[in-house]
C-alpha cells in the first residue's frame, strides 16, 4: 500500500507542506512566521485525509446513480477540521496582537521562561 | 482473638495519641500539655489492660479496613508488639511530663506544633507495635517518619533544615526500598501478614537473597545500622525530649522492632539458614558496634556522645536478632526494653543539666555533680544500666544476648559485645568523675566555692521522670520476674519464632 | 445499550457555555451561576451515567441516528464513565472554589472566563465519551482552543506562554490528525472498536506510522516527557482560577484519551506494532517520572513547580499505562483521579496564595504560616499524596504502578520510580518547609480565602483520603470493571 502512496502526487506534496511548515515553525524568530508554519502542517493534515479520498477513474462525490464515488466522508470530515483550523488561527493572531501590545513586539524576545 | 473488649482497647491504643495530636492543635494554647498527659495515661492503660490477654497465650487481632483486595489495615498484638507498645505508652508519660518542664525551663517556641507532633509519633509507633501485617506495618512507619519530623526541625535554624532533609531521604528512602520488598514478597507469597517463624519459606536462591537485601536495608535506616547511620547523629539538634524520644522510645525503637519483625516473622530461621545474609548483617552490626563506640568516646557534645553510644547499642538488638539464636532474641527484646531505659534516662539528664546550666559538652561538666547531685546520680545509674554491671537491667539483656551468642556459636559476637561494654564504659564513665571528682583544683579555691554555694537541682517537672526511669533500671535489673512482664514475654517469643523452644 | 445519557454530558456544558457568553453580555453576573448550574448538573449527570453503566453496562449513542462507520458513536463504558465522573466532580469543586480567583483576577473579563470554561469542559467530555477517532480530535481541538484562550488572559508573559501553547498543542493535535489518516487509509473507518477490529489484517507500516504519530500527539497534549514543554508556562502564566481548572483536567483527560488509544484501537491484534507503541510510552513514563520531579525540585516558582510535578505524575501513568498488565493499569487509571484531585488542591491554594499574600515563589509561603491553617492543612495532605504516603490516594496509584513493574520484573522501571518518590519528597518539603517552618518574609499580611474556597481545598483533601483508606472498594467497583479486556 504504502508504494501507492508515493505513488501518489498529493502524498508529496503533503510531505513538503508538512515538512515546510515545521521548517517555518523551528527557524524563525517571528512569531507570526511560526504561526504561519502551523497553519501549513494542519493544511498538509487536512491534505493527506483528501488524497486518501482519491480513487481512480471516479467521479465527485454528488449523487449520481451507477458512477464510482470519490470517498466523500473525509471530505465532511475536513470541512470540519478546516474550521477548526481556522479558529486556531484565528486564536492565535488574538493572542499575537496582544503580545505585541504587551512587549511592542512578535519577535521571539529574552523573556526567558518559555521554554522547558 | 478478634472483637470484644481486647479488639476496642487496640484500637485505642493506637488512636488515641493521634486524637490527642489533632486535639492540640485544635485548642488554644492552654490545653496543650494537659492533653498529652490524659492521652499518655489512657494509651498507657490500654496497653497494660492488654498485657493479660496476650500473656494468656492469645493474640489480639482488629481489621480497621481493607485497603488493597486481599490485604487489610490490620492491628494484631503479638508478645513482641506488646512489649514495644508498653515500652512506647509508658515512656510518653515520663517524657510528656519531662517535656512540659524542659519547654517551660527553655522557653520553647511553637509549643502546639511540637507537642502535637509528639502525640501523632507516639501513636505511629503504637500503630508499629501492633501492626498485624507488612502493609499496616510500612503505614505506620511511614507516618512515624512524617510526624518526628516536624521535632528535628523544631529549632528552624539551617542546622535543623539540613538535620530533617537528612532525615527525611534516609527514612522515606529506606521506605521505599521496603515498599518494593513488600510487593514482591507479596506477589510471591500471596501474604503480608506476620507469621512467627516467617513466611517466605517458599522464596529461595537469589531472589531470597535480594529480598533480604530489601527488607534490611529498608529498616536498617531506623536502626541505625552503619553505614545507614548518618541522619542520626545530625539529629542531635532537635530540643533534648525529641532527642530523648527519638533515640530511647520511638523511632530507633521501631528501627530494630522492624529488624526482629523481619528477621522473626517475615524471614524466619529456616529461611535465614538458607543464605549467609544474616552472617553479613551480624558483620555490619558488629563493626557498628566497634566504630561507633570508638566514634563515641571522641564526642565532646554530650548528646552527640549519647546518640553514638545509642547507635552502638542498637546495633547490640541487632546483632542479637541477626544471630538467628532463641537466647539471641530474648537478649534484642530485653534489651529493646532496658536501653530504652537507661538512655532516656541519660538523655533526660542532659536535658535537665542544658535546661538548667546552658551546658551541653562534656568538658564542661566539670565538678556539676556537686551542683545537681540527684540529676548525676541518676546519670550514673543510667551509664552502669548501660554497660551491662551486675543488677542493673542492662546485665540481664546483656547475659542474654552473649549467651544468644554462645548458642550461636558465634565468638566474634561474643567478643564485640564483651569488649564494647568496656568501650561504653570508657565513654560514660568519665562524665560521671569528672561531675562528682572534678579533683582538688577545680574544687579547691574560689571555683569550688561557688560551685558547692550555688547548689541548685533542675526543676522538678525535669527531675522526677528522670529519677523515674533511673529507678527502673535498677528495679529491672534487681528483680526482674517480679516486675518485669518483658522477662516473659521475650521467653514466649523466642518459643513462637523458633518453635518449641530450648 | 442504547441512550441518551453520554451525550448530555457534552451537551450541558456545550449549550450553557453558548447561553452564558449571550446573556452574561447583558446580565452582569448571570455568567457565573450559569457555569456553576452548569458544571453541577454535569456531575450530576456523570455520577448518574456511572453509577448506571456499572449496573446495566455500556450506553451507547449514534450521533444524528448514524451508525459507524459513518456517523459518530458516543460510548460511556466503565472506563470513560469513571474518567468523566472524576472530571466533573473535580470540575465543579474547582469552579465554585475559584470564585473569589476569577473575581479577583479578571474583573472585567468574567463574562468571557465562565463560557470559555465551559466550553473546556464540554471539549474534555467529548474527549472522554467519543467512539470516534475523527471526532476526538475536533473535541481536542474545541477544548484547546478554551484553554489557550484562558492561558492568554493572564497577567504580564502569559499572551507569549499561551501562544507557545497553542504552537505546541496544535502541533500534537495535527500529528494526531495525521495518525488518524494512517489509520483510516490501513482500515477504511474511523469508529474505535471497528478499527481494533480490522487492525490485524492491516497494513501493519501504514498502523505502525500511523500508531506513533496518534500516540505523539496525545502525548503533547498530556504534557508527556519530553512533549511537556508546553505545559510549566502555561500552567504558572495562566490566571490562577483557569490554572486551578485546567492543571488538574486537561492533562488528566489527555492521559485517558492516550490509554483509550493505546487499549481500545491498537489492542486489537496488532501485537507487534502495539507492543512497541507501549514499550515507547512506559519508557517516555519512566523519563517523566524521573525528569519531572527532578525538575519540580528545581523550581523556584510555586506553580512551575506544580506543573513540573504533573510531569512526573502523568509520568506515573504512562508507566502504568506501558506496562499494560491489569495491576498497573489499575494504577494508572487510579493515578489520573489522583492527580485530578492533587493538582487541583494545590493549584486552588497557589492562586489563592498569589491573590492573597503576593506569592509566587516557594520561598515566599512562609507568608502564609500561622495565617491560613485550613489550606496548610489541605497542601499537608496533598502534597503527602503526591510523594505516595499511605493511607493517602497517591500512595495507591503508586504501588498498583510499582506491583505492576515488578510482576513484570522491569526493575528500571522500579528504579525509575523510586527515584521520582524521593524526588518528590525533595519537591513536596520545598513547599512545605517554608509554609510551616520557616520565618516569614515580609509581605502582605492577609487571611485565608474565603469559604468557598476553603471548602472546595477540603473536599478535595477529604477525597484524597476517601479514595485512599476506601481504596479496595474504589478498585474493585469502579476500576477492575474499566480495565481493558473486560468491556464488552
Amino acid at each position: 500500500m504504502i508504494e501507492d502512496i508515493v505513488a501518489r502526487g498529493p502524498y508529496l506534496l503533503f510531505a513538503l507542506l508538512a515538512v515546510a511548515g515545521l521548517y517555518l515553525m523551528m527557524s524563525h524568530r517571528n512569531l507570526m512566521k511560526a504561526v504561519a508554519g502551523l497553519y501549513l502542517f494542519q493544511t498538509a493534515a487536512i491534505l493527506l485525509f483528501i488524497a486518501l479520498s482519491y480513487r481512480e477513474g471516479a467521479s465527485v462525490p454528488i449523487a449520481a446513480d451507477g458512477l464510482e464515488l470519490h470517498n466523500p466522508l473525509p471530505h465532511a470530515m475536513m470541512l470540519t477540521a478546516i474550521v477548526v483550523g481556522v479558529a486556531i488561527l484565528g486564536v492565535a493572531i488574538a493572542i499575537l496582537r496582544r503580545i505585541q501590545a504587551e512587549t511592542g513586539s512578535i519577535e521571539e524576545g529574552p523573556t526567558g521562561d518559555e521554554g522547558g | 482473638m478478634t472483637g470484644g473488649l481486647p479488639a476496642i482497647l487496640v484500637a485505642v491504643a493506637v488512636a488515641t495519641p493521634f486524637l490527642a495530636g489533632i486535639l492540640i492543635l485544635v485548642t488554644g494554647t492552654r490545653g496543650t500539655e494537659v492533653w498529652g498527659h490524659i492521652a499518655a495515661a489512657i494509651t498507657a492503660a490500654a496497653a497494660l489492660l492488654l498485657a493479660p490477654t496476650v500473656m494468656a497465650g492469645e493474640t489480639v487481632e482488629l481489621l480497621v479496613v481493607p485497603l488493597v483486595p486481599g490485604l487489610d489495615l490490620l492491628l494484631r498484638v503479638d508478645g513482641l508488639g506488646l512489649v514495644f507498645g508498653l515500652l512506647a505508652s509508658l515512656l510518653w508519660i515520663v517524657t510528656g511530663v519531662y517535656s512540659g518542664g524542659y519547654a517551660a525551663a527553655t522557653a520553647l517556641a511553637n509549643r502546639r506544633r511540637y507537642f502535637a507532633a509528639f502525640a501523632a509519633s507516639i501513636g505511629a509507633a503504637m500503630g508499629v507495635a501492633f501492626a498485624g501485617n507488612l502493609l499496616t506495618f510500612f503505614l505506620f512507619y511511614e507516618a512515624l517518619t512524617l510526624a518526628t519530623y516536624p521535632l528535628v526541625v523544631h529549632t528552624e535554624s539551617d542546622e535543623a533544615f539540613n538535620a530533617g532533609r537528612r532525615y527525611l531521604l534516609f527514612s522515606l528512602g529506606g521506605g521505599l526500598a521496603l515498599l518494593t520488598a513488600m510487593i514482591w514478597a507479596w506477589q510471591l507469597t500471596g501474604t503480608l501478614d506476620f507469621v512467627p517463624g516467617g513466611f517466605l519459606d517458599q522464596v529461595a536462591g537469589t531472589t531470597l537473597v535480594v529480598l533480604f537485601v530489601l527488607f534490611v536495608s529498608g529498616v536498617a535506616v531506623k536502626s541505625a545500622v552503619m553505614p545507614l547511620h548518618a541522619w542520626l547523629p545530625a539529629a542531635m539538634v532537635a530540643p533534648t525530649p525529641v532527642s530523648a524520644l527519638l533515640h530511647a522510645v520511638a523511632v530507633v525503637k521501631a528501627g530494630v522492632f522492624a529488624m526482629m519483625r523481619v528477621l522473626g516473622f517475615v524471614f524466619g530461621p529456616v529461611s535465614l539458614a538458607e543464605f549467609a545474609g544474616p552472617e553479613v548483617l551480624a558483620a555490619l552490626a558488629a563493626i557498628t558496634i566497634v566504630i561507633g563506640s570508638l566514634i563515641a568516646v571522641r564526642q565532646d557534645n554530650l548528646k552527640r556522645r549519647l546518640a553514638y553510644s545509642t547507635v552502638v547499642h542498637l546495633s547490640y538488638i541487632v546483632l542479637g536478632a541477626a544471630l538467628v539464636a532463641p537466647f539471641g532474641t530474648v537478649g534484642s527484646t530485653l534489651h529493646m526494653v532496658n536501653h530504652g531505659l537507661a538512655k532516656i534516662t541519660l538523655f533526660f539528664c542532659a536535658g535537665a543539666i542544658y535546661a538548667t546550666t546552658k551546658r551541653q559538652n562534656v568538658s564542661e561538666l566539670t565538678g556539676l555533680g556537686h551542683r545537681m547531685p540527684w540529676t548525676f546520680t541518676a546519670f550514673t545509674i543510667g551509664s552502669l544500666g548501660l554497660i551491662g554491671v551486675p543488677g542493673m537491667s542492662g546485665f540481664i539483656s546483656k547475659f542474654f544476648l552473649a549467651r544468644g551468642a554462645i548458642q550461636a556459636g558465634d565468638m566474634v559476637a561474643l567478643t564485640v559485645m564483651l569488649g564494647a561494654s568496656l568501650l561504653t564504659a570508657t565513654y560514660l564513665l568519665p562524665i560521671v568523675r569528672v561531675a562528682f571528682f572534678p579533683g582538688t583544683k577545680a574544687l579547691g579555691g574560689r571555683g569550688g566555692r561557688r560551685l558547692r554555694a550555688r547548689r541548685r537541682e533542675a526543676r522538678p517537672a525535669l527531675l522526677v521522670p528522670l529519677l523515674i526511669t533511673a529507678l527502673l533500671v535498677v528495679v529491672f535489673g534487681l528483680v526482674p520476674p517480679a516486675f518485669g512482664v518483658q522477662y516473659e514475654l521475650a521467653a514466649d517469643i523466642a518459643v513462637r519464632i523458633f518453635g518449641g523452644g530450648q | 445499550m442504547q441512550s441518551n445519557l453520554p451525550i448530555l454530558l457534552f451537551l450541558v456544558p456545550f449549550l450553557a457555555s453558548m447561553v452564558g457568553a449571550i446573556v452574561g453580555w447583558y446580565v452582569r453576573h448571570a455568567a457565573r451561576r450559569i457555569a456553576l448550574v452548569a458544571m453541577a448538573a454535569t456531575a450530576g449527570i456523570s455520577i448518574l451515567a456511572l453509577f448506571r453503566v456499572l449496573e446495566i453496562g455500556s450506553l451507547h449513542t449514534h450521533m444524528a441516528g448514524w451508525p459507524p462507520p459513518i456517523g459518530i458513536e458516543v460510548l460511556l463504558d466503565p472506563l470513560s464513565a469513571f474518567i468523566a465522573a472524576t472530571i466533573a466532580v473535580v470540575g465543579l469543586i474547582v469552579v465554585a472554589g475559584a470564585v473569589e480567583h476569577s473575581g479577583a483576577e479578571l474583573p472585567r473579563r468574567k463574562v468571557v472566563y465562565y463560557p470559555s470554561i465551559l466550553l473546556l469542559m464540554s471539549g474534555l467530555m467529548g474527549i472522554t465519551i467519543t467512539g470516534d477517532l475523527f471526532n476526538l480530535f475536533v473535541q481536542i481541538e474545541v477544548a484547546s482552543l478554551a484553554a489557550y484562550g484562558l492561558v492568554a488572559a493572564g497577567g504580564r508573559g502569559a499572551p507569549r506562554a499561551a501562544l507557545n501553547y497553542l504552537i505546541i498543542g496544535s502541533l500534537g493535535a495535527s500529528l494526531y490528525l495525521m495518525g488518524v489518516g494512517f489509520i483510516y487509509a490501513a482500515t477504511g473507518t474511523l469508529n474505535m472498536a471497528q478499527v481494533a477490529t480490522l487492525l490485524a489484517e492491516a497494513d501493519q507500516r501504514l498502523v505502525l506510522v500511523g500508531g506513533l504519530l496518534m500516540v505523539g500527539g496525545l502525548a503533547t497534549k498530556m504534557g508527556l516527557f519530553p512533549f511537556h514543554v508546553w505545559m510549566p508556562a502555561a500552567y504558572s502564566r495562566a490566571p490562577t482560577a483557569a490554572a486551578a481548572f485546567m492543571a488538574p483536567l486537561v492533562t488528566k483527560v489527555s492521559a485517558y484519551a492516550l490509554i483509550r488509544v493505546l487499549f481500545w484501537v491498537f489492542a486489537g491484534g496488532a501485537l507487534l506494532v502495539d507492543d512497541l507503541l507501549l514499550e515507547v510510552v512506559a519508557w517516555a513514563g519512566a523519563a517523566a517520572v524521573v525528569l519531572g520531579s527532578v525538575l519540580a525540585f528545581m523550581q523556584t516558582d510555586l506553580r512551575r513547580l506544580l506543573a513540573y510535578s504533573s510531569v512526573g505524575q502523568m509520568g506515573v501513568v504512562a508507566l502504568g499505562a506501558g506496562l499494560a498488565n491489569a495491576t498497573a493499569m489499575t494504577g494508572a487509571i487510579m493515578h489520573i483521579a489522583n492527580d485530578a484531585l492533587m493538582k487541583g488542591a494545590l493549584f486552588l491554594a497557589a492562586g489563592m496564595a498569589l491573590i492573597r499574600f503576593g506569592v509566587r515563589n516557594v520561598d515566599e509561603l512562609a507568608r502564609l504560616r500561622g495565617q491560613a491553617p485550613w489550606t496548610m492543612a489541605v497542601v499537608v495532605v496533598a502534597g503527602l499524596s503526591l510523594i505516595g504516603i499511605p493511607p493517602l490516594s497517591g500512595f495507591f496509584g503508586k504501588w498498583y504502578v510499582l506491583s505492576g513493574a515488578i510482576e513484570e520484573a522491569r526493575w528500571a522501571f522500579v528504579v525509575a520510580l523510586a527515584v521520582g518518590s524521593l524526588a518528590a519528597v525533595g519537591y513536596v518539603f520545598r513547599i512545605l518547609e517554608p509554609l510551616f517552618f520557616r520565618p516569614p518574609d515580609t509581605g502582605p499580611l492577609a487571611r485565608e480565602g474565603n469559604w468557598a474556597l476553603v471548602v472546595a481545598c477540603v473536599l478535595l483533601a477529604t477525597l484524597m483520603i476517601v479514595l485512599g483508606v476506601g481504596n479496595e472498594r474504589l478498585v474493585t467497583v469502579f476500576i477492575m470493571p474499566a480495565l481493558p479486556g473486560l468491556v464488552p
